[in-house]
């Protein structure tokens, strides 16, 4: 409850929040190969990059066996699983942070989400 | 350069009041024009002696022959008799519908006179105009076609969907792909606009039968959609209803006659309120005459732009909250949204464009895409890609589907436990975990529901398994691992398994559940058997219906009351059309006899004498008379659209080159 020193603290005491990363984010973000401070706008140009390799509609063009592709379209469904989970993580995430930002807590922190 | 000699396939926008049929090649979309060179062509199927007719010919048997010529199979397609939606409608058509063993719905018609009706699935009433599109495509490419992807609202649900790819192979296609129409006309608009900017924007989708709305996210050849809703029972026939239901009350109030009785009279109501509606979106106020409408009567009244707004208030009303539910489900703020497109023909009215400009703060809507070909032309993008094209325009394009409904199971309670949640990414893969509700259980049922209300009674049952032969044991105590699994398709596979005993599972795969395989299998065969016979027939038909067309038309000018006809020219007039009826017989008993295509020509050289001896009489007779009341007299070219008000033969000329682009369409 010390008011001095800390950088992520306020004169009233309050401190700012602590992200948490639980473990299924974290497996989801490698899965992504993203940082646990990604927009959500990068979030969704990363998944679109994966898409564009993965997604069965793209297979078409290439000369996949069927094998390959089934392979690939349960990747691109663990992709799919893991977009979701992060998309809605993401945006708790960024609620947290703007709360503390609308509380002058975080000082320097600026997170891009356009 | 070259191109590929592999078969296109066709994007086939299958709506409820019109259809449309475009092809991707030589690196852009082509829309693809029918018999009379409109790109659109009327979702109506006629059942007339000795065939069924399909597009224009059938629509304009919409007044004559109303309990034969079914309109809106797209509304009735893969539904239950019971179902609330039908229930509403039931009264309102023209045409008779029934329900089969199963409660499905099925449409009867008089195929011949004097004997018991037949029956059709809707199913069977889509493939009909499936056929009629792949025809007109396949004479425009010069081979027979045979893939092709077909949109649907993106509301519809996982038996609409399937029953409409049923449709699709009844008609002799290979269904590559069902997409969703908002989703279609973002493809199309995207190719337009080759941006490699990241957007966020929003297709307002409010056709002839359905509305829906969709959130993309778009750019760079990526076309996600992020959430969709809408409303399967919501579009310009509606309107039409509206009007309708307006027009008969004003008529009695007048002249003290109900009509709302009287079929062949509403149709015509019906007919003129679908003009009356087209014209109140570029004029502020119309004259709605209907002669003889009942009894001798006329109807003949104004109606302001004002007053139909205020008519079709009740409807405007439900356009907004679907909007409100895509922005709040995606998370996007409505500043965020960067483009808002109109899609569909009841775009056109300007009262639905102010309603959406004022929603979005003012914002210009884009009305960039054609709103009638749009989704026709995305499903064409669609087909290419799915089908390996490898032109540069459409080489990095694709697109992100979702599920529209959220998918998931029954629990003892009468509730729905979700597993995959409506707007999630596919193909998707979700499990969930479910345990036995009573002690000493044998069996469990799953029955899996489709749908956003909690209780399972308010969704759409799906289909159903059991496992069986489950170990006695006290509730609770057996768990079952329940898998959903979605492929690109959107068809969904439900697996589950007992856990204490892997190898007691049991598996359904969703969406085979409208009709029976057995059935489709009959219905394709009979389709196939009747390819040779098909063609002939329409022909036949065509010219038969256009025939009985310029003799009513005959008849109508006869009575107009604008035009004066001199005893002699009366006599004329009637011997005519007297002759024509004869003729018309005379053609419909020979047709019966065409069978070969060099019989056909010999059909037709007769036919086009006929019309030809017929006019040499009436022309000049109807020239004169319509010069002495100051109108034009356009010959056989009147017949080219349905025509019930006189008053129209000014604006005829109007409506005829933009009828192309006045359609309602989905």
């Amino acid at each position: 409850d010390s008011s001095s020193g800390s950088n992520n603290s306020y004169s009233n005491g309050e401190k700012a929040s602590v992200i948490t990363l639980p473990q299924n984010i974290a497996r989801d973000l490698t899965l992504l190969n993203v940082p646990k401070y990604v927009s959500r706008e990068d979030l969704k140009k990363q998944y679109h990059k994966l898409a564009k390799i993965y997604h069965p509609d793209v297979m078409q063009k290439h000369e996949y066996s069927e094998n390959q592709r089934l392979k690939m379209e349960e990747r691109f469904k663990e992709f799919n699983q893991a977009y979701e989970r992060l998309v809605k993580w993401v945006g708790e995430r960024d609620k947290t942070l703007d709360d503390d930002l609308l509380k002058g807590l975080r000082p320097g922190v600026k997170v891009n989400r356009e | 350069m070259v191109e590929s000699t592999k078969k296109k396939a066709i994007g086939i926008d299958l709506g409820t009041t019109y259809s449309c049929v475009a092809v991707y090649q030589n690196n852009r979309v082509e829309m693809i024009p029918n018999d009379q060179g409109f790109t659109i062509t009327p979702s109506i199927v006629s059942f007339i002696e000795g065939g069924a007719a399909v597009g224009n010919a059938a629509q304009m048997q919409l007044v004559k022959n109303p309990k034969n010529t079914i309109f809106d199979a797209k509304r009735l397609i893969g539904k239950l008799m019971s179902d609330q939606s039908i229930q509403k409608v039931k009264g309102l058509l023209p045409f008779e519908l029934a329900r089969d063993q199963e409660d499905r719905v099925t449409i009867k018609v008089e195929e011949k006179k004097d004997q018991p009706k037949s029956t059709y699935y809707p199913e069977q009433i889509s493939a009909m105009i499936l056929k009629e599109m792949k025809r007109i495509a396949g004479i425009y490419l010069g081979y027979e076609v045979t893939d092709a992807v077909i949109t649907v609202p993106a509301y519809f649900n996982q038996k609409q969907r399937t029953a409409t790819q049923d449709a699709g192979k009844i008609a002799g296609l290979n269904v590559l792909r069902i997409i969703n129409e908002p989703t279609a006309a973002s493809l199309a608009f995207e190719l337009e606009a080759q941006s490699a900017e990241d957007r966020y924007i929003l297709i307002f989708d409010f056709g002839g039968g359905t509305f829906d709305v969709s959130l993309l996210s778009v750019g760079d050849g990526n076309n996600q959609v992020l959430a969709t809703n809408g409303d399967t029972h919501l579009g310009g026939l509606d309107i039409d209803t509206k009007l309708v239901e307006y027009f008969v009350v004003e008529f009695k109030k007048a002249t003290g006659i109900d009509v709302s009785m009287e079929q062949q009279a509403l149709n015509r109501i019906r007919t003129t309120c679908e003009k009356v509606k087209r014209i109140l979106s570029t004029e502020t106020e119309t004259d709605v005459t209907i002669q003889n409408l009942s009894t001798g009567k006329d109807l003949d009244m104004k109606l302001s732009r004002a007053k139909f707004v205020d008519l079709i208030n009740p409807i405007l009303k439900r356009l907004l909250p679907p909007i409100e539910d895509v922005l709040k489900d995606a998370n996007i703020s409505k500043n965020q949204v960067q483009e808002v497109i109109m899609v569909g023909g009841s775009t056109k009215i300007p009262r639905v464009r102010e309603l959406i400009k004022d929603f979005f703060g003012g914002k210009i809507l884009n009305h960039s895409i054609n709103p009638d070909e749009a989704v026709a032309a995305g499903a064409a993008i669609q087909a290419a890609i799915l089908n390996g094209d490898q032109s540069k325009q459409i080489k990095d394009f694709f697109l992100l589907d979702v599920v529209p409904l959220s998918l998931g199971v029954a629990i003892s309670t009468g509730g729905m436990e979700t597993v995959i949640k409506r707007n999630t990414p596919i193909p998707f893969e979700a499990k969930k975990g479910f345990k036995t509700a009573s002690d000493n259980q044998t069996a469990a049922e799953f029955k899996v529901y489709e749908g956003e209300r909690p209780l399972v009674k308010d969704n759409y049952l799906l289909g159903d398994f059991e496992i069986t032969n489950i170990k006695k044991a006290p509730k609770g105590e057996i768990t079952f691992d329940c898998k959903f699994d979605i492929d690109a398709n959107g068809i969904l596979t439900v697996s589950a398994y007992d856990e204490k005993n892997p190898h007691n599972q049991n598996k359904i795969t969703v969406n085979t559940k409208t009709l029976p395989q057995k059935k489709i299998d009959e219905l394709i065969k009979q389709s196939q058997d009747n390819k040779e016979l098909d063609a002939v027939t329409k022909t036949v038909l065509d010219a038969i219906i256009s025939f009985e067309y310029f003799c009513d038309l005959l008849k109508k000018k006869f009575k107009d009351r604008r035009l004066k006809f001199t005893p002699q020219e009366k006599k004329q007039m009637v011997t005519s059309f007297q002759q024509g009826d004869k003729i018309a017989k005379v053609l419909k008993d020979y047709g019966k006899t065409v069978v070969g295509l060099q019989n056909l020509s010999r059909y037709m050289e007769r036919y086009h004498q006929e019309l030809r001896d017929l006019e040499a009489i009436v022309n000049p007779i109807l020239e004169r008379v319509h010069v002495a009341a100051g109108l034009q007299w356009r010959g056989r070219k009147e017949c080219a659209g349905l025509l019930e008000d006189p008053k129209e033969d000014q604006e005829l000329s109007k409506t005829q080159t933009c009828q192309h682009f006045d359609g309602d369409l989905d």
